[in-house]
């Protein structure tokens, strides 16, 4: 849930136009949470790119497709979805955002569970998308960075979206430090003009269970 | 490349196959395997290089065949798996190494056909190397999954920004296949090496100073070599003395890359 914007919190996102790409609950999410700032959230249409974006947002982690397959079983059509479909869809929103934002400068936001940092049982093609797309955020930052385009990324915990967080296995041996804790505000600021401060980082707000 | 003409033979009655062995580091691998006394299946996509490694192997007194693969089809990555256990009774170790299609470009500008082929040659022959030798690794007293990473796969590229997620998908399908497969008693790592390549040989042909980039940034001073310092870790991960490690990434690059 967002959270309403007092002098004090706000990202100072508002007005900014943001693309979100995905339809899952992260991503509808997100969407609440960056509109709650006072974000304008944008998309694309057949022959109608976006113009002035100042931020994309890449969410399409959805547990209604992200299942546990053993690899014994794991087919190609499974694998295509998840790894190959997952790639080529962040790598061409980042090119298109890229040709979009306002002035040529603006933020690109890439999250993914941190599945990509622990492995999960049963998901060797969904960790394998995860931890492509956290490391496509690191060389667009290296290439884009002097362009004036802030790349970042977002890790979240693999409960929001992979549909058996408990098969994949514990992210953690530790006891998590702070399991309330919301992506939102970490997201609007990674969405923000301030966000230019950082380049290729991984910001995780998982509850503290990833360290 | 230097050869250990003192093996330990800790590997014998062990069989590995190494993908991308027909050069590089995949042949530092296949060289350093078959010192240690395991009998090496060269996996490499043209005969005419693949071929010459197992007939070097075979002169030094070791057991090595190259068998014709095309990491980029699935059919051809499980022929080679079951010519191996057709040939030499079995599958203990499975090394994925090649790789092909790093070209330097923008992101923007990377051609379709050079990710495709980085992603086919590390993220699909992962894949399908792991799911093929599965049942053989399973077999085994001790399996072992190792496939090789880059640390450009762990900090990004900006000269070839494409890579880096391609290198990157093997380092959490080996952690993933860690957990799953460690009931079976299989264990799954990763390497990330620098070494005296053809590749990098060619780099330095395009640009002379890059030598001396990487030499300088590496405290050792020095770029690896694919059979003793390449190979010895990869020979140490499929022996027994690393039965207890698994889901882990060895950065074998003289200390250059510092990040994990």
């Amino acid at each position: 849930m967002s959270t309403p914007p007092t002098q004090a919190n706000d990202p100072g996102i508002a007005g900014r136009r943001i693309r979100i790409v995905g339809s899952g609950p992260l991503a509808r999410t997100f969407a609440d949470d960056l509109t709650g700032y006072g974000a304008e959230l944008v998309d694309s249409g057949p022959g109608t790119p976006i113009r002035d974006l100042d931020a994309l947002v890449f969410a399409p982690w959805d547990p209604a497709i992200m299942k546990p397959v053993a690899m014994a079983d794991l087919g190609d059509d499974e694998f295509d979805e998840a790894w190959q479909q997952t790639m080529d869809t962040a790598v061409a929103a980042c090119i298109d955002a890229r040709s979009s934002f306002r002035n040529g400068r603006g933020c690109i936001v890439l999250t993914f569970p941190t599945t990509a940092f622990a492995g999960g049982a049963g998901y060797a093609h969904w960790a394998a998308a995860a931890e492509g797309v956290h490391v496509l955020a690191k060389s667009a930052a290296r290439q884009w960075g002097p362009d004036g385009i802030a790349v970042n990324s977002l890790a979240v915990a693999p409960e929001l979206v992979l549909a058996d967080p408990v098969a994949a296995g514990p992210v953690s041996i530790a006891t998590p430090a702070r399991p309330e804790a919301s992506a939102g505000p970490v997201l609007a600021f990674l969405c923000s003009e301030a966000a230019h401060n950082l380049a290729g980082q991984a910001l995780t707000v998982d509850g503290g269970s990833w360290m | 490349m230097d050869v250990n003409t003192n093996p330990s033979q800790r590997l014998a009655g062990r069989v590995a196959i190494v993908t991308g062995a027909g050069q590089g580091v995949g042949e530092g691998i296949a060289r350093k395997l078959a010192a240690e006394g395991a009998s090496v299946v060269i996996a490499a996509r043209r005969a005419a290089t693949g071929e010459p490694v197992a007939q070097a192997i075979r002169d030094f007194g070791g057991v090595a065949e190259c068998i014709v693969t095309d990491v980029t089809t699935r059919a051809s990555i499980e022929e080679c798996v079951a010519l191996t256990v057709a040939h030499h009774g079995g599958l203990d170790v499975m090394v994925h190494n090649a790789f092909a299609g790093g070209v330097a470009s923008r992101l923007e500008e990377t051609p379709p056909d050079a990710w495709f082929q980085m992603s086919y040659t590390s993220a699909w022959a992962g894949f399908w190397c792991a799911q093929a030798a599965f049942p053989h690794l399973d077999a085994s007293d001790a399996g072992r999954l190792i496939l090789v990473t880059s640390p450009s796969g762990v900090e990004g590229s900006a000269n070839i920004p494409l890579y880096s997620p391609a290198k990157a998908a093997q380092r959490a399908m080996a952690k993933s296949l860690a957990r799953e497969w460690g009931p079976h008693g299989i264990t799954v790592n990763c390497i990330a090496p620098v070494a005296e390549t053809p590749a990098l040989a060619g780099a330095f042909a395009q640009v002379p100073t890059l030598r001396g980039a990487i030499e300088a940034r590496t405290p050792l001073g020095r770029i690896g070599d694919p059979v003793s310092d390449i190979g010895g870790v990869v020979a140490f991960l499929a022996g027994p003395d690393a039965g207890y490690v698994s889901g882990q990434t060895i950065v074998c690059d003289g200390g250059s890359f510092l990040g994990l």
